[in-house]
């Protein structure tokens, strides 16, 4: 590993406490849109808030918020439209829903276990 | 290998392991349509929609009211039909989209294997075909060009807004709409009301029962004093043998594409004499099939030269039942007998057939049925010189008897109903209404009308056969032999083509009256004396009795009958069904045998004390209806069986079952005993179901076709039988699926049974499923309401 290798690069990140929160921000940001465009996005949404973190564990905490995040962003995409109501009447297709949007990023996030 | 390599090859193959899975398996799609926020189902729930719009046409306006219910007002006809279409897309698109896959057979390549059936049926009877010849003839006329505006506002629609939520169910995209798709949509209510293997069906109890049995059970003619034209006698002409007889499996494969019971309606016209305003009042309640969304879609157009609000079909831009400007109108089915079926002698291994002195071959294609998770199905699609040609199941297997089965029907032919349709809307009055009518070739039906100068009206519309042996007209009660050219209709049909009508019963040579009283039509025979062959079967005339014993004890008082009396009478709940079978149940109850058996049931003897009515409050209307249908059961249940019928076929109606002899066979000559085991086997149910009354059996199941929960209407209680006015059949779920009554007074209301919107996340998906299984009405105002919603601005797009 080189001093300027991006494994290097990230360590050093997640040394520093703000420039660790900064790219926590920036992920969770970049997360919610990449969410919006395709369920992969919810994968790569947990990894992004993931890789900052100084562990494992927190990196996956990280990507459990995301997912928490995605969830409530989508119940509030739905309340805005007014339509939150008949969506959890659904039954099972929101549950899914709701699921999905919960367990993706966690699911992404143990990508910190391996970089 | 140290442990921390160890753990991140572990975490590597977990990571890759899932994302292949779902990646590469059916947790994709799953993960496709429900993901929040970029799932496709989730577009609909979302998804914002424009309100400011182009039209090529012109500027136009939509005010949405507070039922859903868009008023559209535009500078010319088709600027209106353009942003109509726009609501239409907006608001029942998948609907649309169903019917015309359903009505062309392609169904099975978006719904799977299920729908084989369907998509072999309607291919086999090239529906599509006969919608294309229909728009040839209509292009480039008046009507073409507003068609295709609308055609162009439904597309406008599926693109600007969001998908709904069935496409992202199901996986696939809608297709552009065209003017034969709107077409196919007319045919398929076509079919829907004359489209019936009676025919077929009655060849068969012939053959198994006997000609003379068959008669006395599925009558033609029903005796009885109240047909719609009242006075003068009825014949009751025996039948004709069959050239052929169908198979059972095949009677029974067609079941599933022909009107299901219940689909019937109810109309009546009063003129001013009756009436407190002085004005005219026309009803209707048309019996359909009952689903989410309604088969109805409530709307009201404004142009130069019309004003029109009713209900149309969603699909088909003009109003079909509703009021205009200048009158107001309403249809049921007349019943009338518009189909015929042929058997031949098949020669070249059913290549060809013989006709008159030669041979000729069937015009024949392979069509290959896309499946979506199944095996693509090829099937063969004929046509005869008759029309249509039924011969084959899905499997690839012929029918054990009448092989190749010729099928004429008029709406194979290209038909003038959606010219019709739009004069009506643009009508002045009578005249012009009753020339419009005059090109209403399918579906036959009762037409009811009237006018604000005080006209009323009453015909019998639709192209009907004159089919003919040897130059004699005949009825079409028979399969004919098409070999032998039996049965033939008048020269003027062309199927898949432009028909000119000729030697069809002319409109003034078909049933009618004008400026009567009152009439009432409730699918019952038309007249006891018509000029021609009409029906091979009417409805039971309980509810056509009941209509006009009120109509007359109304006109007879000295109270004038106002809209809300016609409202009380559309949802009158007196059975009929109660006077005919009373003595039966006096004998029941005078064998006694139910009084000490120890259940909650209500007993027999409590129907002698009941009014008729069917509400959902009432024990008597629980134990009365599941007697009944306990009663016929036992009477001809095992009787068919042992017949070899298909299970399944259909019973006789409860008028025969009333008026048969005590002593009847069917009731192995002891009537009392059969209704006694049935109301024995009646109160045993009431009591295993936990029923209470009425309203726990009696209740609202429209389903959705995907027949989710969530999509499925609220199952409220409601009430109404198949012997009531109220017509309504809660398990085969039909009935009244638009009740209007409409006034010249400004007093005119109506209601859906659900909601003006197909769009599950709207407010008004069901929003008038209470107000509809209540018995309560909505105003039907042409005022238009505040608030633009769309507003359409000239320019292309």
């Amino acid at each position: 590993m080189t001093a300027d290798s991006p494994t290097e690069k990230l360590a050093t990140l997640r040394e520093d406490r703000r420039r660790r929160l900064a790219a926590t921000a920036v992920a969770v940001v970049l997360g919610l849109a990449l969410g919006l465009v395709h369920w992969t996005g919810l994968l790569a949404a947990g990894a992004l808030v993931a890789l900052p973190q100084r562990s494992f564990g927190w990196g996956v905490a990280a990507g459990f918020g995301m997912g928490a995040l995605t969830v409530v962003g989508f119940l509030a995409q739905l309340g805005l439209a007014g339509t939150l109501d008949p969506v959890l009447a659904m039954g099972q297709p929101s549950l899914l829903a709701l699921g999905i949007g919960l367990l993706l990023p966690v699911f992404g996030s143990m990508v910190r276990g391996i970089v | 290998m140290d442990r921390e390599t160890t753990r991140r090859a572990l975490l590597s193959a977990v990571l890759g392991a899932g994302v292949g899975g779902m990646a590469l398996t059916e947790a994709r799609s799953y993960l496709d349509r429900f993901a929040p926020g970029s799932g496709r189902v989730w577009g609909a729930a979302t998804g914002s929609s424009p309100d400011e719009l182009d039209s090529p046409y012109g500027s136009a306006t939509v005010r949405y009211d507070d039922y859903g219910v868009p008023h559209v007002e535009a500078e010319n006809e088709r600027a209106t039909y353009y942003a109509l279409g726009y609501c239409h897309g907006a608001d029942r698109l998948f609907q649309m989209d169903l019917y015309r896959r359903r009505m062309a057979g392609y169904l099975s390549e978006v719904v799977g294997p299920a729908t084989v059936d369907s998509d072999a049926f309607h291919r086999q009877m090239d529906f599509e075909a006969a919608a294309e010849a229909t728009w040839e003839r209509a292009e480039g006329t008046e009507t073409g060009d507003v068609v295709e505006a609308y055609v162009a506002g439904v597309n406008h629609a599926r693109e600007a807004e969001p998908t709904p939520l069935e496409y992202g169910l199901l996986e696939f995209e809608p297709q552009a709409w065209t003017p034969t798709a709107t077409l196919l949509v007319q045919k398929q209510i076509s079919w829907g009301l004359t489209g019936s293997f009676r025919t077929l069906r009655r060849a068969l109890a012939r053959d198994r029962l006997g000609a003379d049995t068959t008669e006395q059970l599925y009558p033609r003619i029903m005796e009885h004093e109240t047909p719609i034209l009242r006075g003068g006698e009825a014949s009751f002409a025996a039948v004709d043998g069959d050239a052929a007889v169908p198979d059972a499996g095949l009677v029974d494969w067609l079941a599933g594409f022909e009107t299901g019971p219940g689909i019937g309606s109810n109309s009546w016209v009063v003129s001013g004499e009756h009436t407190a305003s002085g004005d005219p009042i026309v009803a209707n309640d048309p019996h359909l099939q009952l689903s989410a969304p309604p088969i109805w879609y409530e709307q009201h157009v404004v142009g130069p030269d019309f004003d029109s609000r009713g209900v149309a079909f969603p699909g088909v831009p003009f109003v079909v039942i509703g009021q205009n400007h200048a009158g107001t109108w309403g249809f049921t089915n007349a019943g009338a007998d518009v189909i015929d079926f042929y058997a031949y002698e098949t020669v070249d291994d059913g290549d060809g057939y013989e006709y008159g002195d030669g041979v000729r071959q069937f015009d024949s294609r392979t069509e290959t049925i896309e499946v979506a998770g199944g095996e693509n199905v090829e099937i063969e699609v004929k046509r005869s010189v008759h029309g249509a040609v039924l011969s084959q199941y899905p499997d690839g297997d012929g029918f054990a008897a009448a092989d190749e089965l010729g099928v004429a029907w008029t709406g194979l032919s290209a038909t003038r109903t959606v010219e019709a349709v739009r004069k009506l809307n643009l009508s002045d009055g009578l005249d012009d209404a009753e020339a419009a009518l005059r090109k209403f070739d399918e579906p036959t039906q009762n037409v009811v009308y009237a006018d604000d100068s005080g006209n009323t009206y009453y015909w019998v519309t639709g192209q009907i056969p004159i089919r003919s042996v040897d130059g004699e007209p005949v009825r079409g009660t028979r399969i004919f032999d098409g070999s032998a050219g039996e049965g033939e209709w008048g020269e003027g049909y062309e199927p898949y083509g432009e028909s000119s009508w000729t030697g069809f019963v002319p409109y003034e040579e078909k049933p009618g009256v004008r400026n009567p009283d009152y009439v009432a039509t409730a699918n019952q025979r038309i007249t006891n004396d018509p000029a021609h062959y009409l029906s091979e079967g009417y409805a039971p005339p309980f509810r056509g009795r009941r209509l006009y014993d009120r109509l007359d004890a109304r006109a007879e008082s000295e109270e004038s009958m106002d809209a809300a009396f016609h409202r009380d009478l559309q949802t009158d709940a007196v059975d009929g069904r109660d006077d005919l079978f009373r003595s039966i149940v006096e004998e029941v109850v005078d064998a006694g045998g139910t009084a000490d058996d120890g259940l909650d049931a209500p007993p027999a003897a409590s129907l002698l004390d009941w009014d008729g009515e069917m509400r959902p409050d009432r024990t008597e209307a629980l134990l009365f209806e599941q007697w009944l249908r306990a009663f016929r059961e036992r009477a001809f249940g095992d009787d068919f069986e042992n017949a070899d019928l298909p299970e399944g076929f259909p019973r006789p109606n409860f008028w025969v079952l009333g008026t048969l002899p005590a002593d009847s066979e069917w009731f192995d000559g002891d009537r009392t005993a059969v209704a006694a085991d049935a109301m024995a086997e009646a109160r045993e149910r009431i009591d295993s179901e936990g029923w209470e009354s009425y309203g726990d059996w009696n209740r609202v199941r429209f389903a959705h076709p995907f027949d989710q929960s969530f999509l499925n209407y609220e199952q409220l209680p409601t009430a109404g039988s198949p012997g009531t006015v109220r017509n309504f059949h809660t398990e085969a779920s039909t009935g009244a699926s638009w009740r209007m009554v409409a006034a010249f007074d400004g007093d005119s209301e109506a209601v859906l049974p659900g909601g003006n919107s197909g769009d599950y996340f709207s407010d008004h998906y069901d929003d008038q499923l209470s107000l509809w299984a209540n018995g309560e009405y909505k105003s039907m105002t042409r005022a238009l309401p505040d608030g633009v919603d769309l507003t359409f601005t000239e320019g292309e797009r």
